[in-house]
């Protein structure tokens, strides 16, 4: 780390305030025909879905027999992603991870947006939404659907405190920068929701504690969420859900997409917001290898989950096996497994294609392949029958792909608005990051600490680094 | 000329009269109107063990009736609805025996009953008895589940609740933040 003086560090962070300040005030053309492409696409999901309405479940290829289809393919997908926000906002801040810092406010972004698109998945699925109070009326604690609803509410209370907690300091900053040159209602957005923040000792220790609070509670409540949203599946009496180890699985599948879609958000936001100085080629890198940390993960629940029941064939799970590796799913299965998981894992493992295109690429494939992992595990797990007939079979209809695009439609449409009215990186946290970088190495240059480097290492400062926050 | 025409029409219904009497003496002759039933005494059986139930179909003259299918059945109640539980059917012998397999899955005196629900030939019959069952409990559980202590919604909503305290504590924290920033401005004069 190169030492700078104090002005230099100021000048930095006046070029970070200006640089994540400039989406808030400025719209170019793109953005809006982006954004007419979304709605317009999100408009026919809403077609779609008051076809849907109007003419009952019949118009999608759902039936008795394979009731689940690619709403509940959709809603497991994007619980899944969810995890993003909580892997690399709170495991790495609890970890003190310093390179995660300019990340966080994406990643938390994506949790709260893939949540709420995720969770009106299971509405869209019941066909009658008005039926809903029933679910509350008459549910049963005993039910899974139940301990569902329970850990998806709770998960995305505390997602939108523990999104909301850091961006006071820079709702703050907006208010206190942005003020005439920005419209009225954003003016009041921003003072409302700063609440008052002047960064007062006391502003700080309260921040201080509330983060803290959420940033140990979230992890646990993301964890169940995934481990319940398992066993909706694992709970029922059908041969291929019949897995003891689902939850951790999910879990494991969950945070693996999930790190994919911050990457994919991330790489666009940094190319369309210039934000090279602040999400460098190393983020990529260190996220990649966490893709591929968690790709060998998966790869190995795999193996564990398929070699046992291959081995033995025991029973319906014969059918099921063969429906994946030679039947009707064998497709979706083994792209899954190639270019889900290999693939993604040999890209970032080489060194020659590791590279910010490279993680980039191994995303979206492992973006894809877990959309269709949650695909098979859904489809293939009803379509074997229980009693002794032909395997049903689904090909989702015109009303299922709409409602499908729609939804990621909505997801990206709701992203490129936020990016729109709130700073897309943690402005505080990456100052104080860069200062205490900074800092570190001035004092290495000015022998301060001379013969001593080792404790000037970050990593050997516990206290001054589990106190960052307490700098907002 | 009117007495002879009434005479005709007369001594036409005497006929049609006998020959109804007729085809129903001949009917009764081949047991179409006392088509019997009777189930026969089971063995004693046990848990989980198969054993064999057996029906008789006689007409009313005692002829065997082979070709006849016998459905053998039993009260059942799941849940708050009762109703017959249908243990299998099977079809009567030269002899006018039909014979049924069955796994008993709870100890003591079950009431079973054989139906014969009758055709163009002869009339349903039906038939009730005991069957004796010994052995050990029930093959399955009145109860479902492994009662654990503590283990209930109690717990959910524990666990739900200290998280959602935390959210409370949050939020608290929150409006703390603003009470600090509205008092530190009302002191040093300024507007946020």
């Amino acid at each position: 780390m190169e030492p700078v003086g104090p002005v230099a560090v100021a000048e930095y962070r006046e070029r970070l305030e200006k640089r994540v300040l400039a989406p808030l005030t400025s719209t170019g053309k793109g953005y809006y025909l982006l954004v007419a492409a979304l709605l317009a696409v999100v408009g026919w999901g809403a077609y779609a879905y008051f076809t849907q309405l109007r003419e009952g479940l019949i118009v999608t290829a759902m039936r008795d027999r394979i009731s689940w289809g690619l709403y509940i393919t959709l809603f497991v997908f994007f619980i899944g992603i969810s995890h993003a926000g909580t892997l690399i906002s709170a495991i790495l801040r609890v970890s003190k991870a310093g390179w995660r810092v300019p990340v966080t406010r994406m990643a938390e972004f994506i949790t709260v947006v893939a949540l709420s698109v995720g969770a009106l998945m299971p509405l869209i699925d019941m066909g009658r939404p008005d039926r809903l109070q029933n679910l509350i009326l008459f549910g049963r604690w005993q039910s899974p659907l139940i301990w569902d609803i329970l850990a998806i509410t709770t998960y995305l209370t505390g997602s939108i405190l523990y999104l909301y907690l850091p961006l006071i300091p820079d709702l703050a900053l907006a208010r206190d920068r942005l003020s005439d040159v920005v419209a009225p209602w954003k003016r009041g957005f921003y003072r409302i929701l700063s609440v008052g923040w002047i960064g007062t000792d006391n502003q700080k220790r309260y921040l201080v504690i509330a983060m803290t609070l959420m940033m140990l509670v979230i992890i646990p409540v993301a964890v169940s969420v995934h481990t319940v949203v398992s066993w909706i599946f694992g709970m029922t009496l059908r041969e291929p859900w019949n897995n003891p180890m689902f939850g951790a699985f999910f879990v494991a599948g969950a945070i693996y997409s999930g790190i994919a879609t911050i990457v994919i958000v991330m790489a666009l936001l940094r190319k369309v917001y210039h934000l090279e100085e602040y999400i460098t080629p190393q983020h990529f890198i260190n996220l990649g290898y966490m893709l591929a940390g968690f790709a060998l993960i998966m790869i190995y629940f795999n193996l564990l989950e398929f070699v046992t029941t291959g081995y033995k064939l025991a029973g319906e799970g014969e059918m099921h096996f063969r429906e994946l590796f030679t039947g009707s799913l064998a497709p979706v299965f083994w792209f899954y497994t190639l270019g889900g998981m290999v693939l993604p894992a040999l890209i970032i493992v080489v060194p020659w294609t590791r590279s910010i295109l490279g993680v980039v690429v191994a995303s979206v494939f492992v973006d894809i392949g877990m959309w269709m992992e949650r695909y098979f595990i859904v489809v293939g797990g009803l379509r074997l029958p229980t009693m002794p007939y032909e395997p049903a079979t689904y090909f989702p209809s015109w009303v299922e792909w709409s409602i499908m695009a729609g939804a990621f439609a909505g997801f990206c449409l709701i992203i490129a608005v936020v990016v729109k009215v709130l700073p897309i990186i943690s402005v505080w946290e990456v100052a104080e990051h860069y200062e205490d970088e900074k800092v570190i190495a001035r004092k290495d240059a000015e022998g301060v600490l001379a013969g001593r480097l080792v404790a000037q290492h970050p990593s050997s400062r516990p206290f001054e680094r589990s106190r960052e926050v307490e700098r907002p | 000329m009117r007495r002879f025409v009434f005479r005709r029409i007369a001594l036409a219904l005497l006929v049609a009269g006998l020959g109804w009497l007729l085809a129903a003496a001949v009917s009764l002759a081949q047991g179409g109107g006392g088509t019997v039933l009777e189930l026969l005494p089971a063995p004693l059986g046990e848990v989980g063990q198969k054993l064999t139930l057996r029906a008789r179909l006689t007409d009313g003259a005692g002829v065997p009736v082979p070709g006849a299918e016998v459905v053998f059945q039993r009260d059942a109640s799941f849940m708050n609805y009762e109703s017959e539980l249908v243990l299998g059917r099977a079809v009567t012998d030269a002899q006018g025996i039909a014979v049924l397999l069955y796994s008993p899955r709870t100890e003591g005196e079950t009431p079973v009953a054989a139906l014969f629900r009758g055709n163009a030939q002869y009339a349903p019959a039906s038939a009730s008895g005991v069957l004796p069952v010994r052995g050990g409990p029930a093959l399955y559980r009145e109860e479902a589940g492994v009662r654990i202590p503590g283990v209930n919604v109690s717990l959910l909503v524990g666990v739900l609740g200290t998280v959602w305290s935390i959210y409370f504590i949050v939020v608290t924290l929150i409006t703390l933040i603003t009470r600090e920033g509205a008092k530190e401005l009302a002191r040093i004069g300024g507007e946020p």
